[in-house]
């Protein structure tokens, strides 16, 4: 072989792709589509077969040309396509009026170039099998081989979609045993040719990606993306063959179809082409073909997103599973969780490189299924989640993920599975659940806490002993404790921030859905754990979380006081309950609110008076008397104490010594505890002092007898037991 | 018609075939008009008979001294027409000396007449046959000439091994052709298959092309012509390795004769496949393969014979034998041959 060294400047691949000139180069090749196309239909009218075909071969002869993007060259062939039908329908009518020329097939097959002449074959091989003038089988088999000859992708794509969508209603779909099938072909020649058409526009497609310069490589990237329907359009007639059953497909179609996808190695065919094969084929062949399906994934380019295509494959059994609402479209032979567990696991091992959210997206998908798929099955959902776990803890042992990433939201989004779709006492019974929450940085924690929360209430689930109770403050200890890892969020927790107080709002709305219905002690032990868990909460928090447990605890008092004639412990019971309500109170008082904790024990003394069990009375006045604030009191009355002695005018300075003492008695009288006798005996001592020193005129004498009604009113109360120990002079 | 003399007092034509049985064919004159002319087809040992018919005009006589009838078949030199070679010459006396009064038929008749080449009209040379007519007369002789056509049945050949062959340029380009067969007759298709072992090269098309090469005079005074009868594309776009192209040529629509070797040492015809690659720097890769082609005898035609949609087979093996026919050494890298011309069919399709 030799080479001649002329080269011809004049063609320059790119010639063509300013925008402004592709409108125009389109606009020039469609004008002389509709001049041949009227060429050709003015002498077809006139009988004119042959001078028919020869306008027609100049009017694909616009198909031949390299200049127009994939876009343009689109519309251009719509254009011919549809003038081609002109002489289609010309021939079917010749035939039919039986005036067809038998020697078509022949003559077009003299057209000097590859492009017309291989349209044309189409054509006329579309209208002879038709009427019957060639063997099917043979024709099809000739034009899917015959379409070899263009090996150009853009130009090889489009004539081989024609072929496919000439011949798509022609293709043998009749089983092999039939005698007459031979002549005409079965379903094993139209799998052939479908098979065959699909690897060869697989293959073109795919070339396209490896022509023309690497800066290019996104704009072909996103044209081949525009093509990829003419590829998958092979699929989607497989799938439309009656004949073709879970048998043929595990045998000849899925095999032919892997061998081409897995062979190509290039991302982008696999990915859409695995994605299509899920999309266009009935799910019981893919129950059928799990393995084998699965066992291809491994075999996909490293650069796959092998994670889309599983997934999809999951989701899909999943919803055939789980449709009609019954869980019985499985058959039982198929242990689809196994499968797919084992599988998934290879696919995992066999990709080292494969970010830890493509994985944890797996699992998602994997638990999604054992948990749709195999409802009442929790150690399938367990396992996937124990093995989320180990994944992350063979990375780094005991290291959280951190906040923001992909596999952060990846996590949330695996962990909001069973919350969807369980009740949360199924969830709580899936123990690994746990630990994948714990993997969390503390704001994917906090969103997927929040989560939960609203789930229960959204579904008003009663959660009925004090145990499911404890498993669920497990997993919501990130909003009731403060977190290590939220530093910067502790200083947002207050009051005044308004998504803590949502938050709590909801921790503390979720305690009206622990409800032991028939078991007051059941309610007891719950309040319990519910007071041992939020005291820890800190005061921020007990602002929101002790109050309804207070309210519960109040009524189930009223629950013991309705079954006195079966408890009798039921006055201890109750007792103990204001105890406690007392205590959480009391704690409250710490916070700068006064009305709350004032309100709760009156709701309290409430409660105790109508209880009306023995010692109800003491329990209701102490409750009354705890409605003071005791600290304040005394602080407000040191104050003014303070005031008083900084006096100048001494009678002034002695008439407040006696209000102040007034009111002391009266707190005194009140059991405020801070106030004694020997507070009282100081201020009176001082009250003595004082008004020694006064001088007695007449506006003074008022105040005297003020000062003595006072003390005539001590020494009264001096006989009392509660003044034991008063000193008063006369 | 050609009449000689001047002032011919006579019309004078040759009645053939009369019960109008024999096949015509269109034969170009070779005098570049274009014009085409229908004549009779003989084949070779046929006999060669019919009527001559002299016509007088009116009123006329014409005195002659003997009317001549000879079957001539010879090759012309068309670039140096003085050179006439004949290689057939019968003759016969139609009629004695006398004198011609009136409008004349005579039959004649040239049995089992043997033909042994096919008629043939080229660049530089012309293979005729045909009857001529001489009135022989004192001064100037009228003579008439009709040319039929011959031609020349072969049998099927009984080697007939398929041309395969692997060429290439080293790290550049290999592949591997095939074609059926290595001699086909004229109305046969080619079928075969061009595998590519390697491409480093951006390939834009691949074309298979009929030359025919006509040689003719010997010694220092050869002349050879080349033809692009036809020009095929087989190929659009870049393959890469692993291809397979099939390929499949019509043969019957071209206008194509029979290999002929060195007839009567003065001309040959042959025809070669010229298997081209185009790069997309317009630089040509080929091959030429030499093929056999042959005449077969007509039958009638098949409605849809299956050669329409012929595939490339591979042939048996047991019944290969040795590749000795068309001297074609193996799978061997074949040499480098001289660049080519630039064919001159237009891309038009043909008839």
């Amino acid at each position: 072989m030799s080479m001649q060294k002329a080269v011809d400047n004049s063609r320059s691949s790119n010639a063509g792709l300013s925008m402004d000139n592709q409108e125009k180069l389109l606009a020039d090749a469609l004008q002389n589509v509709r001049q041949h196309a009227f060429a050709m239909k003015r002498v077809l009218d006139q009988q004119s077969v042959m001078e028919g075909l020869k306008h027609a071969a100049n009017m694909l002869g616009e198909l031949r040309t390299s200049l127009l993007s994939p876009k343009n060259y689109y519309e251009l062939h719509v254009v011919v396509v549809e003038e081609l039908h002109h002489l289609e329908l010309y021939l079917t009518d010749e035939f039919e009026h039986g005036r067809g020329s038998h020697d078509l097939y022949e003559v077009v097959q003299y057209a000097g170039n590859i492009v017309p002449r291989l349209y044309l074959l189409i054509t006329i091989g579309h209208v002879y099998i038709r009427a019957n003038e060639l063997p099917r089988r043979e024709v099809l088999r000739d034009l899917v081989e015959m379409c070899r000859g263009v090996q150009h992708p853009l130009r090889g794509l489009f004539l081989r979609n024609y072929l496919l969508q000439c011949v798509k209603s022609l293709l043998p779909d009749t089983e092999e045993e039939n005698q007459e099938a031979t002549k005409t072909g079965t379903i094993l020649d139209s799998l052939d040719f479908i098979l065959l058409n699909f690897s060869e526009m697989n293959k073109l497609w795919v070339r396209m990606q490896y022509q023309g310069h690497t800066r290019d490589l996104q704009r072909r990237e996103q044209e081949r993306r525009e093509l990829r329907i003419l590829v998958g359009t092979n699929l989607v007639r497989l799938s439309e063959l009656e004949c073709v059953n879970v048998e043929r497909y595990k045998t000849i179609v899925l095999p032919k179809i892997m061998e081409q996808v897995v062979s190509c190695r290039d991302s982008i065919a696999q990915e859409y082409l695995m994605e299509c094969i899920i999309q266009v084929f009935p799910d019981e062949y893919h129950l059928n073909t799990l393995n084998e399906f699965l066992k291809a994934c491994r075999e996909l380019s490293a650069s796959v997103n092998i994670r889309n295509i599983l997934i999809s494959l999951i989701d899909r059994l999943t919803a055939y599973s789980t449709r009609d609402g019954s869980q019985q479209n499985i058959p039982e032979n198929i242990q689809l969780f196994d499968i797919f567990s084992e599988q998934i696991a290879e696919v995992v091992k066999s990709r080292i490189n494969m970010p830890p959210e493509d994985i944890v997206a797996l699992q998602s998908a994997l638990l999604n299924l054992s948990l749709k798929c195999y409802r009442d099955q929790f150690e399938y959902g367990n396992k996937v989640l124990e093995n989320t776990r180990k994944i992350f803890d063979n990375i780094a042992l005991d290291t959280q993920v951190q906040t923001g990433t992909p596999a952060a939201k990846e996590l949330v989004k695996m962990l909001k599975i069973p919350i969807d779709c369980y009740d949360i006492l199924d969830v709580l019974k899936l123990n690994h659940y746990k630990l994948v929450l714990q993997l969390l940085s503390y704001r994917e924690r906090h969103t997927v806490c929040m989560y939960i929360i609203n789930s229960i209430l959204d579904k008003e689930t009663i959660i009925p002993t004090a145990e499911q109770v404890t498993q669920l403050f497990e997993l919501l200890l990130t909003l009731i404790i403060d977190q290590t890892d939220s530093a910067l969020e502790t200083s947002r927790q207050t009051i005044t921030n308004e998504d803590f107080v949502e938050e709590q709002n909801l921790v503390a709305r979720l305690y009206n859905n622990f409800q032991a219905p028939n078991d007051p002690d059941q309610q007891y032990h719950i309040i319990k754990i519910c007071q041992d868990t939020f005291k820890n909460g800190g005061l921020e928090r007990m602002r929101f979380t002790y109050p309804p447990i207070i309210m519960q605890a109040y009524a189930l008092t009223f629950r013991y006081k309705n079954i006195r004639e079966q408890d009798e412990k039921w006055e201890k019971k109750c007792q103990k309950l204001f105890q406690l309500c007392n205590q959480l109170i009391n704690t409250l008082t710490k916070l700068e609110t006064n009305d709350l904790p004032l309100r709760l024990y009156l709701q309290g003394a409430l409660a105790a008076s109508e209880i009306g069990s023995e010692n109800a009375e003491t329990i209701a006045y102490e409750f009354f008397s705890q409605v003071h604030d005791n600290e304040k009191v005394l602080a407000c009355l040191k104050k003014a104490t303070k005031l008083t002695t900084q006096i100048m005018d001494q009678s002034v300075q002695v008439q407040l010594y006696n209000e102040l003492l007034n009111t002391y008695i009266y707190f005194f009288n009140q059991n405020l505890p801070d106030i004694d006798i020997t507070l009282l005996n100081s201020l009176i001592e001082k009250l003595q002092n004082e008004m020694s020193k006064i001088s007695s005129n007449e506006n003074d004498e008022f105040i005297r007898n003020q000062i003595q009604k006072t003390f005539d009113y001590l020494r009264q109360q001096s006989q009392l037991e509660k003044f034991q120990g008063l000193q008063i002079n006369n | 018609m050609d009449l000689l003399g001047l002032g011919s007092k006579v019309d004078i034509d040759f009645l053939l075939d009369p019960q109008g049985q024999r096949k015509q064919i269109e034969v170009k004159l070779d005098d570049n008009t274009n014009k085409r002319i229908l004549q009779y087809i003989y084949y070779d040992g046929e006999d060669v008979g019919g009527t001559v018919q002299i016509k007088l005009k009116k009123n006329s006589k014409v005195e002659h001294q003997g009317i001549r009838l000879e079957f001539i078949g010879q090759i012309e030199m068309l670039n140096d027409r003085s050179t006439v070679h004949e290689f057939i010459n019968l003759s016969k006396l139609l009629a004695f000396p006398g004198e011609l009064t009136e409008n004349t038929s005579i039959d004649f008749h040239f049995p089992n007449v043997e033909k042994p080449y096919e008629s043939y009209i080229g660049i530089n040379v012309k293979l005729r046959y045909f009857l001529r007519l001489t009135i022989i007369r004192r001064f100037t002789n009228t003579v008439c000439e009709r040319d039929i056509c011959v031609q020349q049945l072969s049998q099927y050949p009984e080697i007939n091994n398929s041309i395969k062959m692997e060429v290439g340029i080293e790290d550049c380009l290999h592949i591997e052709f095939e074609y059926n067969k290595s001699k086909y007759h004229l109305k046969d298709v080619i079928v075969g298959k061009i595998y590519f072992l390697l491409v480093r090269i951006k390939i834009k098309h691949m074309e298979i092309a009929i030359l025919k090469k006509e040689s003719t005079g010997s010694g220092p005074n050869i002349y050879a012509e080349t033809e692009t009868i036809a020009k095929y594309e087989i190929m659009d776009g870049a393959p890469v390795r692993g291809e397979s192209i099939p390929i499949r040529l019509f043969l019957g629509g071209y206008d194509l004769t029979p290999t002929m070797k060195d007839v009567q040492r003065k001309f040959s015809v042959r025809y070669f496949l010229n298997l081209v690659l185009v790069d997309e720097e317009e630089r040509r890769y080929f091959k030429q393969q030499e093929i056999v082609l042959w005449r077969k005898q007509e039958k009638v035609k098949q409605k849809n014979s299956a050669k329409q949609y012929a595939h490339f087979e591979p042939p048996n093996p047991a019944i290969k034998p040795e590749d000795s026919a068309t001297g074609i050494s193996g799978s061997e890298n074949s040499p480098v041959y001289g660049p080519s011309s630039s064919g001159n069919n237009s891309d038009s399709t043909s008839d």
